[in-house]
């Protein structure tokens, strides 16, 4: 059967061209006179031409069995598996039970409240390189309600010293959603209250101001 | 009855970033050491050749152990890759034991390497945080450190570490690594560190700084293994694999929680599991500890006969990329019970001179990581340990462990999806 198309975000097609423009050709060099040697104790000095090169290209990822979850992430719905035979419930979304066993069932769909536990959570002053400009920000993993898997996401709402382990949460989704996890966020349920002493959310603080500074002077205020 | 295996010689290269040499030229140098040190090895002696490295992205190059092996004058031999994530070279290792225990092969070379320099630090990161889940795990932002960072802010919840004990790991480490002329840490640092030092270094992921952290390198390294009967032809000091193990636990580590092929398997770890009401249904490993190395560990100290490993083992090299999972590892190495990790560092037994030093290389955040190098050079120095041979590569002898007998290589790739052991005897 030919494949049908349903519904459709396009991207800017300029895409295809940027991403193919790299292709490894050499788009410039540099010669330079630097150490070489074995051990510490033996070093020398040589001199190397180093050649720069790009290289990149577009995915086309099916969602496959998944597509649910990320459709409902377009209407702001949070929508998990679970597994009929055992009951357990899988968010991110599994198609298939993994309890040995239940020998792979078929797992159905259930939408999930928007409501969970931190489970634990970290303070994010570093990046891999799409996300250097969103720092400092708050990675969290959360067990969204009945669910027996946490998943990870961003905690906004909250001073980062007042993060702690266990502490309930409700998700929230973007304006516009595009079908990504990025799509939804976690912010504190209640009223919160600091875990730390104050010494050391002075020293959280203190540890904060370089990695904003950073952000700023290469991001832009 | 199974053939004895042995490590019969090693090499490594300087670890630094960056090396401008190419990986091929890399592997050279460390090669070059191993057969000046085993004279009687000729090249063409080697039956097989298992090649360790972790990235095709950071050269842009697939089958790179293709452009390895002829390189090094092994076209018409057989090779392959092995690639377990942050697990590939002590898996590597394994697996050329495994070519030899089964009798199929003599002599096999085992090579790693990385050349992590041609991409800026981000693209590392974004490179290395292909191989954690790249549907749920990275698009929210995550990469390793935060993964780990993560883990170790529900290990500190349970059981109480502070930001001063993991601080204290590094410092071991680093100082550890300007004992080492092959240490990247002693060419781009080059002083002692202290506590305060880590405290004040750049924020990475809370409780993660900058010193806390593995470093990022270019380097290789090289193992060659041998039957008894080629062994005992090659050296009269050959350092046997008494013990190897390996283990898996999920992609995902929030996916962890109440995984239920763990229920009821760690006995000995539930109990220690304060009581609070977010308990899962596995409380281990949870988020804190790693499953897959403990399983690891199990075995390869079943199969050593190693039943006190804090008593029986004169010497650690593991896998810490991050000081808090150096920490989680002595619990699931069984060095003390889980949840007492912070213990052997406030009380100095895995410090050079205590009762089980760990890491006397300086590890990953001290000697390097180039990661598909990084086991396997890490048990280049274990190997010269039980050869006592550390004061000739070194040029001093404060780090050699006088008399060590036994020594235990560790590693684990992604967040403990995989983990491996390997006891190692003389």
């Amino acid at each position: 059967m030919e494949t049908k198309m349903l519904e459709e975000r396009k991207y800017d097609p300029n895409w295809e061209i940027w991403s193919e423009k790299g292709n490894l050709s050499p788009l410039g060099y540099k010669i330079v006179k630097g150490q070489s040697g074995h051990r510490l104790d033996r070093l020398s000095q040589a001199e190397y031409f180093i050649s720069t090169q790009a290289h990149g290209t577009l995915y086309h990822h099916s969602c496959g069995g998944l597509s649910q979850f990320y459709r409902g992430l377009l209407k702001k719905e949070l929508w998990g598996t679970f597994c009929p035979q055992c009951g357990f419930t899988y968010m991110p979304p599994r198609s298939h039970c993994w309890n040995p066993d239940c020998r792979l069932t078929k797992c159905e769909w259930k939408r999930l409240p928007h409501e969970g536990v931190v489970h634990t959570y970290t303070i994010m002053g570093f990046s891999a390189a799409p996300f250097l400009s969103m720092l400092p920000f708050i990675l969290v993993f959360v067990r969204i309600r009945s669910a027996n898997t946490t998943i990870a996401g961003r905690m906004k709402g909250i001073d980062p010293a007042d993060m702690a382990c266990d502490m309930p949460v409700v998700l929230e989704f973007i304006d516009e959603p595009r079908g990504n996890p990025m799509d939804f966020y976690f912010r504190p349920k209640e009223g919160v209250k600091t875990a730390r002493t104050s010494k050391e959310v002075e020293r959280l603080r203190k540890q904060l101001e370089p990695v904003r500074e950073w952000v700023k002077k290469n991001f832009g205020g | 009855m199974r053939q004895r295996v042995a490590i019969v010689g090693a090499g490594m290269s300087r670890m630094d970033l960056p090396r401008y040499e190419l990986a091929e030229e890399l592997v050279a140098e460390a090669l070059t050491e191993l057969l000046e040190d085993t004279p009687d090895l000729n090249i063409n002696d080697i039956d097989c050749h298992i090649a360790s490295y972790f990235s095709d992205h950071f050269e842009q190059q697939l089958a790179m152990h293709w452009i390895i092996n002829d390189y090094i004058g092994l076209s018409s031999k057989p090779v392959f890759r092995v690639e377990n994530g942050g697990a590939t070279p002590l898996d590597a290792v394994i697996v050329a034991y495994w070519g030899i225990v089964t009798g199929q092969y003599d002599i096999c070379l085992v090579t790693g390497w990385e050349k992590m320099s041609e991409v800026h630090t981000p693209k590392v990161n974004e490179f290395i945080a292909l191989a954690s889940d790249s549907d749920f795990d990275f698009p929210v932002g995550g990469f390793y450190s935060g993964y780990y960072a993560a883990m170790a802010v529900r290990h500190m919840h349970l059981y109480g570490e502070t930001e001063e004990d993991l601080a204290r790991i590094a410092v071991k480490n680093k100082n550890n690594a300007l004992k080492n002329p092959y240490a990247q840490w002693a060419s781009q640092y080059g002083k002692e560190i202290s506590v305060e030092d880590v405290m004040n270094s750049r924020l990475v992921a809370w409780p993660y700084k900058t010193m806390d952290c593995a470093l990022i390198s270019d380097g290789a390294a090289v193992l060659v293994l041998a039957a008894e009967e080629a062994a005992l032809k090659l050296t009269d000091k050959p350092v046997w694999i008494t013990g190897v193990g390996l283990g898996s636990d999920t992609m995902r580590p929030g996916d962890r929680v109440d995984n239920p092929v763990w229920r009821g398997r760690f006995a000995e770890c539930e109990e220690s599991y304060p009581d609070i009401w977010s308990k899962p249904l596995s409380p281990y490993p949870e988020m804190t500890n790693l499953a897959s190395v403990r399983l690891a560990a199990r075995k390869a100290y079943e199969m050593a006969g190693i039943t006190d490993p804090l008593k029986e083992i004169d010497l650690m090299e593991l896998l810490g990329p991050y000081t808090g999972i150096e920490l989680a590892m002595y619990e699931d190495l069984y060095l003390c019970p889980h949840g007492k990790g912070k213990e052997l560092i406030r009380n100095g037994e895995v410090e050079m001179g205590g009762s089980l030093p760990v890491n006397i290389s300086g590890g990953v955040m001290g000697q390097g990581h180039p990661v598909g190098a990084t086991t396997i050079a890490q048990a280049c120095v274990a190997f010269w340990e039980l050869r006592e041979e550390i004061p000739d590569k070194f040029g001093h002898d404060d780090m050699q462990v006088d008399g060590a007998k036994t020594a235990v290589v560790q590693g684990h790739g992604g967040t403990g999806a995989v983990g491996a052991v390997c006891v190692l005897q003389r």
